[in-house]
């Protein structure tokens, strides 16, 4: 496709033919049931399956506010061609960005404005000198039409800011730093707030001067501890699985994972669910069962109760097992990385007993040693087993052992939206039922009391407080204040028929690991 | 309202503040505006900023926030891809039956443990395996199990000796090298097939570019620092390991030492309470023995016996003699008692003839001193002066409350010296009867010698108190 260019770089125009549609393009998709019209951008194109029509191609989508998970193949019969189609802007080389910030700053000082303004001025002057620049070897470029005058350069800053994610891979590194200009408005907003509050955790994820964190940076903070990438662009932004099927489920894919690229685009990949290998054809998988002795994960048992049981096990002990298990993990995970081995993990695995033995539900890691004081690396539920309240056990879960552990713990971050409202629920759970106790003796508490109990971090705590709008001032003091709405949602919860997590069916013992063998090689 | 500088003062919330629980019921004098003046900032949900605002999470999250407040419920969920179709087919894969054990399930085997024959026959080798059943008698046919392990055995001996062979994939190994691998009870019985499956396994192999014909997962990089994504658990490159800084290596010597140090103190406490503990042991046993001899002392008067009275005593000295403890006047702690060992008992016996015979010294002294009172009997014992002092005799009689003391010595050319000097005897004491090493008692020496001497006309004392010489030696010699 990439023989059809854009004749209109960095703009919007309103109707085209279905072969100027090309990687990048921001247009109205059919989406839903019903299905109705969304701003989705083209992140990919491929020649359509069994189609008569060699030139007949189908187009990856991503539909702008919805995370990516949505992401899917369309036919190109949902591609509105009458509505507006918005251009991608046009790659620039990292020598046009060095012009750009100079010109940028030179101009600043005639301009009087505030920050902020100021870097919108930047950007458009940026943007200004790519396309001079590229005017300038127009030979390479599709005859590119020079953006003289104040709209036009205002509607390029604009389309900048909105979103430079129409780059192919290729073009990463020289667009992370229009990203990093266009979302500085916003930040700056942000640390206005953050700056109040100091115990803001510094460099996670943005730091001041640079913005994102650098790909090296990122992977020397990998190489020690984590496994979240918090680089949106290190994330694969095409999913090479649609379907796997694992057990008796077939389970639609929600995000890239790296299985073998030969495995890519297959209709199915099937796993077997109990050592999760994974295998391109029936036959395989019908093979590979009549050889598998595996029926339950491969470590110990330390919790069980009822048909729940939950197994402990090493990334050191168990590499192939823990590998297979992260790439079936990646794939409902979006900023997991399995950009180092698991050596440094501990996988807990929830499975669910029946009479074909303990399938895999899900499963959280965890740092042998965690910098950040983390209780939990990655954590899922399986799509299959969603919705049902095993998210929660497995987040109860995972307190429990910071409690045998006596540590306070935390997810790693960036949550994922699922993510924060399975955790935000538990806390709230948690947290309210402990103040309604307290209330009823009468005795006061304060945070890092609760988070004691809880083993939550003091900031966790903080957080849930706020949302349930508890914290309240009175008589010149702070108080927790449990609104009747707040006690008749967590009657409604504590109503609901659930599973536990029994303390008492835990057996475990924090395993110590010396600096020796976390020295991971 | 009283103080308006307090209303704005924005105290940071305490994480240690003690905080009351109320219910919204109990305050309805709450104030929510002054509560809204000190709202605490947002924490941060943990959401990468790029997903924060994601249409579906901030329904959500809306939702969730409408209950708190009105107590509206929304079940608003993320919309999530299907995963709700089951296949049929199950039985056909999964036919084995699990029987959990009672106890807790404990298990180390890996994933490679389990799996048996790593190679797995896809659809094209069946269809190949099934021609070529299809042309032998049913004794030679070859079944799926067989396949896979020679297979297995091709991939593995390859891949052990040409791990590069996707590089140049002329260099496949022959099948005589292959075959000769064939060892071993399992291996041997199909080595007749393995000619016949080597072209097949050579066609897929060389078809696969020389590479494995399973897919396996890309572990390193080709060219470094190129992204693939496909390319995933990376080995970690090794920390380096820390040099430990001279500063590290001087404290945690300080450590060692005082631990060590502490360790020998403790050590000499434990010693301590156990001797005092055996001290108090033996306290009480001799308690135990004073009774019983007041007992026994009892009886005897009770019974009349009287005769015995002295063998009470000797019992008691010859206890302590048999324990070998010379009746010598320096006190032993009572623990040594027990350390004396039957080697030293001869030595004691020698004491002891020693003892008698200082015992009939003293006796004849005693005779000589009857009609004297001994006034020597004090167990202090000064240390002797300096010779030179020792040379002073002490005359007898005092003067001006003082004794005079002189000494004869010899100077340059042969003039003898008298030296005088005022002193308080040496001695709290001097009997000037004792007899001195010539066998004449110091007092008649004396006296003899300075009977006539009479210095009652040399009023004008030569010796004057305050010298520096005098006050020097009354400091040090008195």
């Amino acid at each position: 496709m990439s023989a059809v260019s854009s004749p209109f770089p960095s703009t919007i125009v309103t109707g085209g033919t279905i072969g100027s549609i090309v990687v990048g393009c921001k247009l109205q998709v059919l989406h839903g049931n019903p299905p109705e019209y969304r701003k989705a951008e083209v992140l990919s194109i491929r020649p359509s399956p069994n189609a008569e029509d060699a030139a007949r191609c189908d187009y990856y989508v991503h539909y702008s506010d919805y995370n990516k998970r949505l992401d899917e193949w369309v036919t190109p019969e949902r591609l509105n061609l009458h509505g507006e189609i918005e251009y991608p802007k046009l790659k620039k080389t990292k020598t046009v960005l060095g012009i750009g910030k100079e010109t940028g700053k030179a101009s600043e000082p005639g301009t009087p404005s505030s920050s902020s303004r100021g870097n919108k001025n930047r950007k458009s002057n940026l943007s200004k000198a790519v396309t001079a620049g590229k005017g300038a070897d127009g030979s390479t470029g599709p005859g590119t039409p020079g953006t003289p005058g104040s709209n036009k350069r205002k509607a390029a800053a604009m389309e900048e800011s909105g979103g430079s994610q129409g780059k192919g891979a290729g073009q990463e590194s020289a667009s992370l730093g229009t990203l990093m200009d266009g979302d500085e408005d916003e930040d700056d907003n942000a640390s206005s707030v953050a700056n109040g509050d100091s115990a803001t955790p510094a460099g996670t994820i943005l730091d001041e001067s640079g913005g994102v964190f650098s790909k090296e940076q990122e992977i020397e903070k990998l190489r020690t501890s984590g496994s979240m990438t918090q680089n949106p662009h290190e994330i694969a932004r095409v999913k090479n699985l649609d379907l796997i099927q694992i057990g008796k489920h077939e389970v639609e894919t929600w995000y890239f994972s790296p299985y073998p690229s030969e495995y890519a685009h297959l209709p199915i990949l099937y796993i077997c669910e109990f050592c999760l290998t994974y295998f391109p054809g029936l036959k395989q998988l019908a093979r590979h069962r009549t050889k598998c002795t595996l029926q339950h994960p491969p470590g110990n048992e330390i919790y069980r109760k009822d048909d729940i049981s939950f197994f402990e096990i090493d990334g050191r002990k168990q590499k192939v097992y823990c590998r297979n298990l992260c790439l079936l993990s990646k794939l409902f995970l979006d900023h997991k990385t399995l950009y180092y081995d698991v050596d440094p993990f501990l996988f807990y695995v929830m499975t669910i007993r029946d009479d074909d033995g303990a399938h895999l539900i899900g499963y959280f890691s965890k740092e042998k040693e965690s910098s950040e004081q983390y209780n939990v690396a990655c954590i899922l539920t399986l799509p299959q087993y969603q919705r049902m309240g095993f998210g929660r056990l497995l987040i109860q879960f995972s307190y429990e052992l910071s409690k045998v552990e006596k540590r306070l713990g935390s997810p790693e971050k960036p949550l994922s939206d699922l993510g924060l409202l399975s955790y935000r629920a538990f806390w709230t759970e948690s947290i309210v039922a402990l103040l309604v106790e307290k209330h009823k003796s009468g005795t006061e508490l304060s945070i890092d009391d609760i988070a004691s109990i809880t083993a939550f971090q003091p900031s966790d705590v903080l957080h849930t407080l706020q949302n349930l709008n508890a914290l309240k001032y009175y008589h010149g003091q702070y108080v927790i204040v449990l609104s009747d709405t707040v006690i008749k949602n967590a009657e409604r919860v504590a109503k609901k028929k659930k599973r536990e997590v029994d303390p008492k069916a835990l057996v475990w013992r924090p395993i110590q690991f010396t600096a020796t063998q976390l020295r991971f090689l | 309202m009283k103080n308006v500088g307090a209303r704005f003062r924005n105290r940071k919330i305490n994480n240690k503040q003690l905080l009351r629980v109320y219910r919204a019921s109990e305050i309805p004098d709450l104030d929510e505006s002054l509560s809204l003046q000190r709202s605490i900032p947002q924490t941060e949900t943990g959401v990468d900023k790029e997903e924060e605002s994601e249409h579906h999470l901030q329904a959500a999250i809306s939702a969730s926030n409408l209950s708190t407040t009105t107590g509206e419920v929304t079940a608003l969920y993320i919309p999530t891809p299907d995963a709700s179709r089951k296949i049929e087919n199950y039985r056909q894969f999964y036919t084995k039956t699990f029987t959990e054990p009672s106890t807790l399930i404990r298990f180390s085997s890996t994933v490679e443990d389990c799996i048996g024959c790593p190679y797995n026959m896809d659809h094209d080798d069946e269809k190949w395996l099934v021609d070529f059943n299809a042309k032998r008698s049913s004794t030679e046919k070859l079944d799926e199990d067989h396949f896979e392990l020679i297979m297995w055995q091709f991939e593995k001996i390859t891949n052990e000796r040409v791990p590069y062979l996707q590089l140049d994939s002329g260099q496949i190994p022959a099948l005589e090298d292959l075959r000769a691998t064939f060892i071993g009870a399992q291996l041997s019985g199909v080595k007749a097939f393995a000619g016949d499956v080597y072209p097949w396994w050579q066609d897929r192999r060389i078809k696969r570019g020389g590479k494995i014909i399973t897919p396996q997962l890309k572990f390193e990089e080709v060219v470094r620092n190129e992204s693939d994504p496909y390319v995933c658990f990376r080995r970690r490159e090794s920390k380096p390991v820390r040099k430990t800084r001279r500063t590290d290596q001087q404290s945690i010597e300080k450590l060692r030492k005082l631990r060590m140090e502490m360790e020998s103190a403790r050590s000499l406490l434990e010693m301590v309470s156990r001797r005092e503990k055996v001290r108090k042991e033996s306290l009480v046993l001799e308690h135990m023995i004073f009774d019983q001899r007041c007992k026994v002392r009892e009886y005897r008067r009770n019974l009349g016996i009287k005769d015995d009275d002295e063998d009470m005593q000797s019992s008691l000295k010859k206890k302590n003699r048999k324990l070998g403890e010379p009746s010598a006047t320096i006190r032993i702690p009572l623990n040594f008692k027990d350390r004396d060992t039957p080697a030293s008992q001869d030595e004691s016996r020698r004491d002891r003839s020693a003892l008698s015979s200082i015992e009939t010294e003293l006796a004849r002294r005693r005779e000589d001193d009857v009609g004297w009172e001994d006034l020597t009997d004090n167990p202090y014992q000064q240390f002797l002066a300096p010779y030179s002092q020792q040379c002073f005799r002490v005359l007898p009689h005092q003067r001006n409350g003082k004794y005079v003391s002189f000494r004869k010595r010899i100077g340059r050319g042969g003039r003898i010296h008298i030296d005088r000097q005022y002193a308080r005897p040496r001695y709290p004491f001097k009997d000037p009867y004792q007899k001195d090493l010539y066998g004449q008692t110091d007092g008649q020496y004396t006296y003899d010698k300075f009977r006539f001497d009479d210095d009652s006309f040399d009023q004008e004392d030569i010796i004057d108190d305050l010298r520096d010489g005098y006050v020097f030696y009354s400091a040090i010699y008195s």
